[in-house]
Parts: structure tokens; C-alpha cells; sequence
């Protein structure tokens, strides 16, 4: 079921109703039966793979604290709580693997034999379809594992409650992906219906709906025009398309999220946000801290962090220049594999280089992954890679650049300079884009060389802009719609929240906004019967 | 207590605002033709006596504002472009919660179909847009969206590709399909034209056909799911006490078409309606009477099935003439407008062939003076004489004037007009020519100039048409012929 369908529409409203009107001890079995009709509309007996997740990650926080009061040694308990964690990250991750990566880890191989090896072997492609949001709520499950493990929460008894910390649907198929700590104990206290709540929730799924339906999928008709053809539709129009496709992506994503966090909302339920305003962002590692936070934090808290991070606990226990203790120190819980250590260890030298090294490595590793998660294939982890290495050749340059800045007697606070701040990282993240959207490798190579060669500016002067899918009205309905969310988020960026700005006027103010705001969506918006509803990207993540 | 209630009241008003909103834009950006197709019926008050039900070749076929004209019947056209027997059984259910006919005419085209639809989705939503949301028209869409035949067809590559989504929503809420309009709206949006056909659709061509005749025994086999509907439609208005009559329309049928019309025979028989096959009859000449090759009839050919149908009506079901009560004198208005359409229609066209074809049958007057007499060489302006009532063997190289009442009821040949004295009285009054002045001349009719003509202008035709005595319109084509094929063609129309 999509956000943006009708039988969303009628699914939510009596959702909410039947929620509020059933007495407390039945809210929650109510809601979890909700969020697996949600999730069975797509694809009914994959609704088993979410269960299996849930049970697998709900019997590990069970016996992980099982196992922190059994009579043993520390070592044993270690030993067995590892274990646990192990089994339960073991079993998920194989399901993700077998779903999303099966073809292309065959794929890979068969590639690597055949160019390395003159190896040949016919690689059978199995029709394995990937479940929605797999790799959603699979995080998000482990998320509660490693949680009990660190002692960040205790395991959850009810499996009901539990259940439905898996499967919330608001956020099941595209995020926010949830923690523990802040779901789990919301879904513990039964919610009152709330007006407040109720209106500033409908107010986001508001704008969530303006975001997708209004933007994202008006641009996507441009996008996928241009990109689908990038052969005659060269030059200054895959500049154009590359750029909308920065807006359109970050509109179906955050669009989505609003219209999960404001569903969540009206049920009284917090979700984290998900956006911060990315593309106002100065730098490129400000931008991966405004962008699709719930992923990032995930990814620092229960990956780069592991792997060491910013090095901090090494140079906490350790001391410069010395291997031996740097290494008996490092904290094996969050370490990686021993040789790895040993060896990397070994070829850096200790201390400062070896922290500096470590962290630039663990930066790049966390991106790679990070763009494995998003699709398996080379166009994806070359994105990530691409962003990976933006963020450490910026610290690497950062002595560079401060230099610069203070021959050329440069004034970092200026507009000027920040907004050259703010251009040069929209560029550098819209590069990468170019590989998330483009169809593979291959053609991510031949579009930007289409970028760099061709030289056609006249096309944005001659109306040949408007022959991309999008007339001349809707165009520029895009262009206006665009200038709406850089206001918002503007808004946002100096702690205005229009939500409030619209909450404090007068009544009569807020019936015709919300009138004109609900006219606006479903009159502009791309949806409906003469439209083949597209999916949210995010989806297939 | 009051808290809650303020905020019970906000979210209603706020509620009402949107749906308000939302209300005048579905209005505004909807497709306007299904609500002008239906508009004289939903804003009738008034119960019509016959519906008409079937395909486009209902729409082009039946014209109910001649029916009042002529007979006085209260009805309405009902036809749908491509409509399958399904859609038209639940148009008609649709059509039976707003009013009771005391006669079904049901026209039996596509009676071998299997499909429940038509496979271009546009012309359902001209067949059932118009209708409000009802449970009659939610039943409707569950049942003629589950078409696993046709689904199965358009999987294969049997039938078109629909020109929109097929979708239940977007029959339900029309607004799902119509908000995109938006980039489209134009003056006629806000001020729709209204139509004043009730239902019909005049199609203005002109295209020879013909077809051949199969023995009645060939027919098709029963059990199809068009006759499973067509059954469904006449135990149900049997069931309402709505007497029901079959027709089979003429058109240039094909071989499995006559099989279908030949089907009818045994259906009628088996529930006691009556049936008439016009491809048994000689209504029409499809020579001059077809809109296009292989279905539908132009104004020509449906004011003569109108009209028979209107004689048939009358004298077998004995509905009331209304044309004198009161309550339906609005009709009178709206044929007045019909009349200005119908009008407009013949002012509009430049074609030597659609032109004479729009005069047949329509209750006008007319005055037509041959100045190039090549054209009596051609077989189908022949035709098109033929078809106003003029005995084609009183036409030839001394002809002049011919004269024309009532589209055909009646018509006078002057040959050697000047030379036999220059005038006549007519059932039209008196015509005659005026003496020649400087090498023009003028000719008359109950003293009021018809035509002005110079002598020597002998590469035209000219046509005056009058209805209530009032000039429509006065044209003159410049043509010539070409001697070999007596091809017509046509230099230049000048008004």
C-alpha cells in the first residue's frame, strides 16, 4: 500500500478511528494487525520474512538477557552474549543476502573469474523478487539486538508490543528506521487521542504529500525522459535532469518521511526526523548529517564506531608512537578482525598516522556499505565510495584550505563564502547522484562524459526544456514548487518551523490553508487513475 | 466541554471548506462531454416516456428533438460510444434511478460480444461520468471492471491499447482522472455549451457503402455474454412494467453482424417484445445515408430512422403526445436551440456533397439555383437530389431552379426557367427572375431577392436555405466537372 494511493486514504482513517475508540489492552494488537495488512497489500507471504525477523531478533534480546544473569565467568558470558548477537545478525543478514544480493554476488564472481581468472561460467539469474523493505526493518530489528547487547535497553517480553516495534507501519517499508530506546518505549504507553497531535500530524502528512506528489514525481517525469534517452537528450539537459534529480530524490524521500512521521504523529507516536534541511548544508559530511539521519546514526552507531570511528578511544588509552600499547589497548568490542589490526598496524606505523588512517579507511568503509545497502550494484557502491572519499579528501585538504582562507584573507562567515560552501557541496553531492540514478556503471561513465562534452546552453533558452515530458505550465508549477521547500527549508535552517508559523493564526486562516492546501495537492499533484503511480524510491531500498 | 467542542467544530468547518474547494475544482476540471451528453436529462424534473439504449449507432441514429417535433415523445438517447451490452445494461439501471420510461428501445449491436466494456476507457467514462455516486453505480464499476475476457485480450494484443488507465477509482471519483487537467482549462470550462440533442450526436459526413444480405437463417450462436446482458435488460424492465422494443439499426453490416441482428428474432420471440431489423427494411439509402464505411449513419439517414421509429412508437405503444402540455414547454425552448444548432451546422459546412446531405429531412425550405449543369453528370450529386425529394429525371442541361419544401417532402424542377416566362407559383409562394440589368439579373421569391447573378456565371451553384420563412444561410459553390470521371470539384464556396 502506498502513502500516495487511495486505499491508503480510506486504510488510515479507520485505522486511527477503530485506534482511539478501542479500549487500552487491545490498541496495540490492533494497530500490529494494521501494519501487517499494510505490509501483506504488496506481497502477502512475505509478510513470513518479517515475522521471522521479528521472532529471531525478539527470541536473541530474550536470551541475551538471559545470558548477562547466568553464573559464569566474564569471559564465558562474553563468549555467549557474542554468540547470541552473532546468531541473530547471522540469520538476518542471510535473509537480506539471499533477497537482495543473491543475483548480484553471482553476478560479481562470475565477472571477477571470467576477467581474472579466464574462468567462464554461465551464471543463472534467479528470480528472486526483493521484499519491500527489507533491508528497513532488518536494520532496524538488529538495531535492537546490538541495544540489549550494549545494555542500552532491556529485551522486550511482550511480543505483541515487540512485534509491532518491527512492523510500525508508518515507517515499516521506508523508515525513519526506529531505535529502540525511543519506539519501543512509546509503544508501551497506550495513546489518548490528542488534537494537537492529530493537526500537527495531518499538517506534515500535508506537506509530505506536497513533497511527493506535487515535486517529486512532476520532476521524475523530466528525469526519466531525459535519463532514459541520455543519448539525444545530452549535455545541458542531463546538467538540468542531474540537478532536478537532487530535488527529486530528496522530495519522494523526505516526502515520505514527513508523511510517516506525521502518521505516527496522529497516532501519538514520535518518530525521529529524517531531514535536516541537506541541501543547505556547507560541507559534504554536514550534508550526511542532515540526509536520511535515522541511516546515518545507524550506520555511526552500529558500524563506524565498531570499526573504530574517529579512533577517540585510541587515543584515549593509547599512546603515540606505540603500537604495542595502542593494540592492547583498542577496545576489542568495538575492533575488527585481529590481522586486519596487525597488518594495517604495521604498514601505517602507530599513533597520529595510524589514528588519521583508521578513520579516513572506516569513513570510506562505512560509505561502501552504505551504498551496498542502498542497491545491489557497482553503480551504488561506487556512489557511496564517491561520498566516502568527498569526505576524506576534505579533511585532507583541510589544511590546504585554511590556508587559502587566510592568505586570500577570506571571510569565512560571509554569504558569499557560504553560499559558495553550499554550491560547491550540492555540486560534489549531485556528481555522486549521477550514479545512484543512472542504470549502471557504464552508463553513469557515458552520461557524465555527455556532461562534460557536449556543448548545447541554447537549450535552455529556446524551449527545448519543455519538450522533456513537461509542458510549459508544469514546468514551471516545478520550478514554483521547488522555491517552496528552499523557503521551508531556508525556514528550517534558521529554526522556523512553519508548522507553529500556520498553528498560530487565526481559525479561519487555517480552515481555507488547509482547504487550499488539500486542493492544491490533489489538483497539482501527479497522482491518480490517468497516472501510473510511481512507487517511492526509497522502497526498493 | 467547550474545548472540545470548538475543536469537534473547527475540524468539521475545516472539512467542509476543503470539500467545498475540492467540489468546485472537480466541476471545473472534469471532462465536460459525458455531463453535456446528460445535462437535459438530470436537469428534467419531468419522467420521459422512451429511452434509447445501445451503441454510437443509437447516438448518430435517434434524434429524440425530432421525435418531439414530429410526435410529441418525451425522450432521451441513452447511447455510448463502443459500449459493450454490459455497460449499456448498467447505464440503463443507472438512468432507471432518476426516472420510469413506459418504453425501452434497445438496440442489439454487439450481441456476440464477450466483453463487458469497452477497450477504449474513455468512452466508459463518457458513458458513466454524468451519473452521481450511487450504490446502482458502484455495482456498475465492480462488474464491468472484473472482465477477465477482455483483461485477457488486452494481455494478448486483441484489442486496443485504452487510451487511460482502466480503473475503478477513476470511474467512482472522476476527479482521480480529471485533476490533471488543469493545464488544460479553458473559457469553456467555466461556461459550458449546452447541447440540445438529448443524448444524440450529429455527425456530419458523407461516405457511399453497401453491404450484401445473408438469409435470416444465419445467426449466431446463443449464450454470449452481450445476450446474457441484453436478457438482463428485458426481464428487468419487464420485471418494472417498461414495455421493451429491439431494433437492430441500419448500417453497412457485415456477415457476423447480420448473424447477430438475425439472433434478435429468436430473443424477441422468447420474451414477446417486438423487433425491428432495419437491415431487413429500405429506410435508408447508404449511398448518401452512412457517417463512415462500416457503421454509423449521418443526419440524412437518422431523421429517416427517426422518423420511422417515431411512427412506430405512435401507433404500437401509445405514448402520449406531449407537445401541448404544459409541463413540457421547455421542450419547445430547447428545440428552438436545437434548431440553431442544427442551423449553425449547415452554415459551417463547405462541401458540395455534406451540404445537400444536411438539407434532406430537416424542416427547411429551399432554393437552389444550377448555373454549371455538369453537375447532373455526377451519380451522387444525383443521389443527393434524389435524396431531397427531386425527380432526378426531370434534371438535365436546361435546368435552373429546383425548389425544395421540407427538406424533401416536396420538390419543383423549373427547366428553361427565363425562357418559359420566368415564373411560378409553388406550394412556396410565387418565384420568379427579374429582367436583365447591365448583364445581371435576380431571382425572387414572394418579392423578397433570392439570388443575384450575372448572366455569364455559369461555373456555379447556388443554395438558399429558409427555415420559418427566415434565410439560414445562402452559399454558392464555384466548381467544375471533369468530363471523364464526372468528378466534382469544388473551387471555391463563397457566402
Amino acid at each position: 500500500m502506498l502513502f500516495n494511493s487511495i486505499e491508503f486514504l480510506i486504510f488510515f482513517p479507520i485505522v486511527i478511528c477503530v485506534y482511539f475508540i478501542l479500549p487500552k489492552k487491545f490498541k496495540q494488537l490492533w494497530l500490529l494487525i494494521a501494519s501487517y495488512y499494510f505490509y501483506m497489500c504488496w506481497n502477502a507471504k512475505y509478510a513470513l520474512l518479517l515475522l521471522f525477523s521479528t521472532v529471531v531478533t525478539f527470541c536473541s534480546g530474550l536470551m541475551l538477557e538471559k545470558a548477562k544473569h547466568i553464573e559464569a565467568g566474564e569471559k564465558d558470558k562474553k563468549k555467549i552474549l557474542n554468540a547470541i548477537v552473532a546468531g541473530s545478525f547471522i540469520l538476518n543478514l542471510a535473509v537480506l543476502f539471499f533477497f537482495k544480493y543473491t543475483n548480484f554476488a553471482l553476478q560479481a564472481l562470475s565477472g571477477f573469474l571470467s576477467r581474472a581468472l579466464y574462468i567462464y561460467i554461465d551464471v543463472p539469474v534467479f528470480d528472486i523478487v526483493l521484499p519491500v523493505g527489507i533491508s528497513f526493518y532488518t536494520f532496524q530489528a538488529l538495531s535492537y539486538t546490538m541495544d540489549v547487547y550494549r545494555n542500552e535497553i532491556y529485551a522486550e517480553k511482550n511480543f505483541i508490543r515487540y512485534a509491532l516495534f518491527v512492523s510500525f507501519f508508518p515507517q515499516l517499508v521506508a523508515g525513519p528506521i526506529e531505535r529502540s530506546k525511543n519506539l519501543l518505549k512509546q509503544l508501551n504507553v497506550p495513546k489518548k487521542f490528542c488534537f494537537e497531535n492529530f493537526r500537527e500530524g495531518l499538517l506534515l502528512m500535508l506537506w509530505g504529500y506536497f513533497l511527493k506528489v506535487v515535486i517529486a514525481d512532476r520532476i521524475a517525469v523530466f528525469v526519466d525522459t531525459v535519463y532514459n534517452d541520455y543519448a539525444t537528450y545530452a549535455g545541458w539537459y542531463l546538467i538540468i535532469a542531474t540537478m532536478l534529480f537532487a530535488v527529486q530524490i530528496y522530495c519522494d524521500f523526505y516526502g515520505y518521511s514527513s508523511i510517516a512521521v506525521g502518521t505516527a504523529k496522529v497516532l501519538g507516536i514520535k518518530l525521529m526526523e529524517n531531514f535536516n534541511a541537506p541541501y543547505f548544508s556547507a560541507t559534504v559530511s554536514q550534508f550526511w548529517r542532515n540526509w536520511h539521519i535515522s541511516l546515518t546514526s545507524w550506520f555511526r552507531d552500529y558500524l563506524y564506531i565498531p570499526l573504530g570511528g574517529n579512533c577517540s578511544n585510541i587515543a584515549k588509552y593509547g599512546k603515540v608512537g606505540n603500537t604495542d600499547e595502542i593494540k592492547a589497548n583498542y577496545d576489542t568490542k568495538v575492533g575488527i578482525i585481529e590481522q586486519y589490526r596487525d597488518i594495517f598496524i604495521t604498514i601505517v606505523g602507530g599513533g597520529a598516522n595510524y589514528r588519521r588512517i583508521r578513520k579516513y579507511l572506516n569513513k570510506i568503509i562505512v560509505f561502501l556499505v552504505s551504498g551496498l545497502w542502498h542497491g545491489a550494484d557497482f553503480s551504488y557502491i561506487a556512489w557511496g565510495g564517491i561520498n566516502g572519499l568527498y569526505q576524506v579528501i576534505g579533511e585532507m585538504l583541510q589544511p590546504v584550505r585554511d590556508k587559502a582562507v587566510s592568505v586570500l584573507k577570506l571571510n569565512r562567515d560571509s554569504i558569499g563564502h557560504r553560499l559558495a560552501k553550499i554550491f560547491v557541496t550540492f555540486a560534489l553531492i549531485d556528481f555522486s547522484w549521477i550514479f545512484f540514478r543512472a542504470s549502471g556503471i557504464s552508463d553513469a561513465i557515458m552520461i557524465i562524459k555527455s556532461i562534460f562534452t557536449v556543448r548545447n546552453p541554447w537549450i535552455l533558452f529556446d524551449g527545448s526544456l519543455y519538450k522533456c515530458g513537461l509542458d510549459i505550465k508544469n514546468f514551471h508549477l516545478m520550478i514554483i514548487s521547488i522555491a517552496v521547500l528552499a523557503f521551508a527549508d531556508l525556514c528550517k535552517c534558521r529554526n522556523i518551523r512553519l508548522r507553529d508559523v500556520i498553528i498560530r493564526q487565526d481559525y479561519w486562516f487555517r480552515w481555507i490553508f488547509v482547504a487550499a492546501a488539500v486542493t492544491f495537492i490533489l489538483t497539482f499533484g501527479i497522482w491518480g487513475a490517468n497516472y501510473n503511480a510511481a512507487n517511492f524510491i526509497y522502497f526498493q531500498f | 466541554m467547550w474545548e472540545k467542542l470548538k475543536k469537534i467544530i473547527s475540524c468539521v468547518i475545516a472539512a467542509a471548506v476543503t470539500i467545498s474547494m475540492l467540489g468546485y475544482m472537480t466541476d471545473l476540471l472534469e471532462r465536460k462531454d459525458s455531463d453535456l451528453k446528460y445535462q437535459d436529462f438530470f436537469d428534467q424534473d419531468e419522467e420521459f416516456d422512451v429511452l434509447f439504449m445501445g451503441t454510437s449507432h443509437v447516438i448518430n441514429a435517434v434524434y429524440p428533438m425530432e421525435l418531439w417535433k414530429d410526435y410529441g415523445i418525451v425522450s432521451y438517447n441513452f447511447g455510448g460510444h463502443s459500449n459493450q451490452f454490459a455497460t449499456t445494461y448498467w447505464v440503463m439501471e443507472n438512468a432507471l434511478d432518476y426516472t420510469k420510461p413506459k418504453l425501452m428501445v434497445i438496440d442489439c449491436l454487439t450481441l456476440s460480444g464477450a466483453w463487458k466494456c469497452s477497450d477504449i476507457f474513455s468512452y466508459m467514462h463518457l458513458s458513466l461520468d454524468a451519473f452521481p455516486l450511487s450504490v446502482t453505480k458502484v455495482r456498475a464499476v465492480w462488474d464491468l471492471l472484473d472482465d477477465p475476457v477482455l483483461q485477457e485480450a488486452i494481455d494478448n494484443g486483441k484489442a486496443r491499447e485504452s487510451d487511460e488507465p482502466r480503473t475503478k477509482i477513476g470511474l467512482l471519483w472522476d476527479y482521480s482522472a480529471y485533476h490533471s487537467r488543469w493545464n488544460e482549462v479553458k473559457e469553456s470550462d467555466f461556461n459550458p455549451v449546452p447541447q440540445r440533442e438529448k443524448g444524440a450526436e450529429s455527425r456530419i459526413n458523407l461516405v457511399q457503402a453497401g453491404f450484401n444480405k445473408i438469409p435470416r437463417e444465419k445467426k449466431i450462436e446463443g449464450g454470449t455474454v452481450g445476450e446474457e446482458y441484453l436478457c438482463r435488460m428485458i426481464e428487468d424492465c419487464q420485471r418494472r412494467n417498461i414495455e421493451v422494443l429491439l431494433t437492430y439499426l441500419p448500417f453497412p453490416a457485415g456477415e457476423g453482424q447480420q448473424m447477430e441482428a438475425n439472433r434478435v428474432y429468436d430473443i424477441a420471440e422468447k420474451y414477446g417484445v417486438d423487433y425491428i431489423n432495419f437491415l431487413d427494411l429500405d429506410i435508408v439509402n447508404y449511398g448518401v445515408d452512412c457517417f463512415d464505411a462500416n457503421s454509423h449513419l449521418n443526419p440524412s439517414g437518422a431523421r429517416k430512422v427517426t422518423k420511422y421509429l417515431g411512427q412506430y412508437i405512435t401507433e404500437h405503444y401509445g405514448i402520449e403526445d406531449k407537445r401541448s402540455n404544459a409541463d413540457y414547454e421547455f421542450w419547445d425552448t430547447d428545440y428552438s436551440e436545437y434548431e440553431a444548432m442544427k442551423d449553425s451546422n449547415i452554415k459551417a459546412q463547405s462541401s458540395i456533397v455534406n451540404y445537400p446531405m444536411l438539407l434532406s429531412g430537416d424542416k427547411i425550405n429551399v432554393i437552389i439555383e444550377v448555373r454549371n449543369k455538369d453537375i447532373f453528370k455526377n451519380q451522387l450529386m444525383l443521389n443527393l437530389f434524389r435524396n431531397m425529394g427531386v425527380n432526378t429525371d426531370e434534371l438535365g442541361d436546361n435546368t435552373d431552379i429546383i425548389l425544395i419544401k421540407n427538406g424533401g417532402e416536396k420538390a419543383w424542377v423549373f427547366n428553361d426557367f427565363k425562357a418559359s416566362g420566368g415564373s411560378a407559383d409553388t406550394e412556396l409562394g410565387r418565384i420568379y427572375i427579374s429582367g436583365e440589368r447591365n448583364g445581371y439579373y435576380d431571382i425572387m421569391l414572394n418579392e423578397r431577392k433570392i439570388f443575384e447573378g450575372n448572366i455569364n456565371e455559369n461555373n456555379c451553384m447556388k443554395i438558399a436555405v429558409y427555415r420559418s420563412g427566415e434565410p439560414i444561410d445562402n452559399v454558392k459553390f464555384v466548381y467544375s466537372v471533369n468530363p471523364e470521371t464526372t468528378i466534382v470539384n469544388v473551387a471555391s464556396v463563397e457566402r
